[in-house]
């Protein structure tokens, strides 16, 4: 019962990192010294003549053998967790209903549990209960989470139980599989202007090839064989000599689309709000529909941990594939994953990928200097390069002010070598890209 | 994505309960002396304050001085019922206390845990009545006229039979 006894063996164990911490029948330690301590008021009475004092020596040492002779926890514990919508829409709230039973032939005093809620899921309605249960009782969890994008996979129950005495506790994980898996709709919302980088397919990017078409590009002299409706005839008026018109060709674009989700991209501007990474994404999936419904050929890459690549194609299939790569691939995931990610091999197996004709579009929120070189060098290999780099910086604090001033710094290094950067700030993407796109020139 | 917050404080159905047990002690122990009220007193101060910062050092001084409040008031001459509520109230204060800081750490406060504290503290209580009990039944049946040698061999020989008995 000394002060320190919980600091040595249950403090110190409890403050242990979570992979480290020994699972199985561990003492607690907090009754450490109760026997020791039962002693003081035997020893005191008898010194003194006063009988008396030996009971409260008799209560203490009742206590130590309460906590010795306690047996030690053997849970046997059925844990089931049901969604009440396992593949909900995103900002649907989900009710999450645990149901743990006591299994075994024993009285179950004292149980801590806590759910392994997936991180992008985390709430503030507490999934953590503490109980009792006797043998064949069960006892029912419940919370609410909202759904955000993404494959969320529950991790293991963490279940901590100990004897009646507390002298003993038994800690371990149990897994209970739960998926939930939400996808968002693919919605379309405005055009989003391409560079002139196409296939020889018609489409709708208007390019600096003079042909058919509708916006006028130049006029040359007449072939034999050109249609005459494109014959200039005001000229033939004027002058006297045959010349066609030409228009500025309109064809169809490879483009992929590049969400950088490395953990460094994992930025808001609070807590509350969604990440560069949820944003990119967001606008990413717009993009695809636009540019599929326009007849481009549109894939998906990821500049991140682990190989997420769509390679570019169209038609129904290809959307539906890429709604849910987008919606549930690990490395695209709300939250950072912690796997090694080697940039460079990256860029080599981006680069060998990449189809010659396609544009890349990189959804960034250039949160250092690499994402930079990235882009340049893309754009340098042919591929032009548009960045839509959503802002996450906030100006409250001159750390942050100074981060703000290096994104606008490296979006201006970007906009100098060529690229097209279109920063994306508080607005709905659509007016951000109308906005740009009055700015650009062809 | 909401940053998740759990309130890493004892629930408040195992604050009430261990603040009562140690309010119990310094009744007990300032029926029969004031200096043994005294620092039962301010046992009980450092209790609350370990459960309410949260501390489980305080709560451990709080316990431990509860426990010298008891044997104060078993120097100055108390019988064996002050002694005994005492006592009991003193292991009650750190046992319950101690499982609330532990729920507090691993549950928070926001989690109903009222079973868990029900449970647990009938338990806690059930022993030390129970031991309190029998020990003053053997007391007052063996301590007329009985050397109290014979009472600590009786003890000893409690020790032992616990002991053997694991």
């Amino acid at each position: 019962m000394s002060p320190r006894s919980r600091d040595r063996s249950g403090g110190q164990r409890r403050g242990l990192p979570e992979q480290i911490r020994p699972a199985g029948v561990l003492p607690t330690g907090r009754w450490t010294g109760v026997a020791g301590l039962a002693l003081l008021p035997v020893g005191l009475g008898v010194l003194l003549r006063h009988p008396p004092l030996l009971l409260v020596g008799a209560v203490g040492v009742a206590y130590a053998a309460y906590a010795r002779g306690d047996s030690a926890p053997r849970p046997e514990l059925d844990i089931t967790r049901e969604l009440s919508d396992p593949s909900p829409a995103p900002g649907d709230e989900v009710t999450v209903t645990l149901r743990v039973r006591n299994a075994g032939d024993g009285v179950v005093p004292d149980l801590r549990l806590v759910d392994g809620v997936p991180p992008a899921l985390a709430s503030d309605d507490p999934a953590r209960l503490g109980t009792a249960l006797r043998p064949g009782k069960s006892a029912t969890l419940r919370y609410t989470v909202t759904a955000v994008r993404g494959a969320h996979e529950w991790r293991p129950v963490h279940v901590v139980t100990r004897n009646p005495s507390g002298s003993q506790e038994h800690d371990e994980q149990q897994t209970v599989e739960t998926t939930m898996r939400c996808a968002p709709e693919l919605t379309a919302s405005g055009a989003l202007p391409l560079r002139g980088l196409t296939t020889p397919y018609a489409g709708r990017v208007a390019t600096d090839v003079g042909g058919a078409g509708l916006e006028f590009h130049s006029t040359r002299e007449y072939r034999h064989g050109d249609p005459a409706r494109r014959v200039n005839w005001a000229r033939y008026a004027r002058t006297g000599e045959l010349s066609t018109l030409q228009f500025r060709e309109e064809r169809a674009a490879t483009v992929v689309l590049c969400i950088d989700a490395r953990p460094e991209a994992y930025l808001a501007r609070d807590a509350e709000e969604a990440n560069a990474v949820e944003r990119g994404v967001d606008a990413a999936s717009q993009a695809f529909s636009a540019l599929v419904d326009t007849g481009d050929r549109v894939g998906v890459a990821a500049f991140a941990p682990g190989d997420c690549w769509l390679p570019p194609s169209t038609g129904s299939d290809h959307r539906a594939e890429a709604r849910d790569l987008l919606a549930t691939h690990p490395s695209l995931a709300p939250t950072p994953t912690d796997d090694r990610f080697l940039p460079t091999t990256w860029l080599k197996r981006f680069r060998r990928r990449l189809p010659a004709d396609a544009q890349v579009i990189l959804f960034s929120p250039v949160p250092d200097d690499f994402s930079v070189t990235v882009a340049r060098r893309l754009d340098a290999y042919g591929h032009a390069v548009t960045v839509i780099s959503p802002d996450p910086t906030a100006g409250d604090t001159p750390g942050r002010q100074l981060a703000r001033v290096e994104r606008a710094a490296r979006l201006s290094a970007l906009r100098g070598a060529g690229l097209r950067v279109v920063d994306w700030g508080e607005e709905a993407l659509a007016t951000e890209l109308d906005r740009a796109a009055a700015r650009w020139s062809r | 994505m909401v940053a998740v917050t759990v309130t890493r404080r004892p629930p408040t159905a195992g604050v009430a309960a261990a603040t009562a047990a140690a309010a119990l002690t310094v009744a007990a122990t300032a029926l029969f002396a004031v200096t043994a009220g005294g620092v039962a007193a301010a046992g009980f101060v450092l209790v609350l304050a370990g459960l309410l910062r949260p501390s489980g050092r305080l709560l451990g001084y709080g316990a431990a001085g509860q426990v010298l409040a008891v044997l104060l008031a078993g120097v100055s001459g108390a019988g064996p019922g002050p002694l005994l509520v005492g006592g009991v109230g003193a292991a009650l204060a750190w046992d319950l206390g101690d499982h609330a800081l532990g729920l507090g750490e691993q549950l928070g406060r926001e989690t109903d845990a009222t079973r868990n504290v029900a449970v647990h503290a009938a338990a806690s209580v059930a022993v030390g009545s129970v031991s309190a009990a029998v020990a003053f039944g053997v007391y007052t049946a063996a301590a007329g006229g009985q050397p109290l040698v014979a009472l600590v061999f009786l003890l000893v020989g409690v020790v032992a039979l616990a002991s053997a008995l694991r």
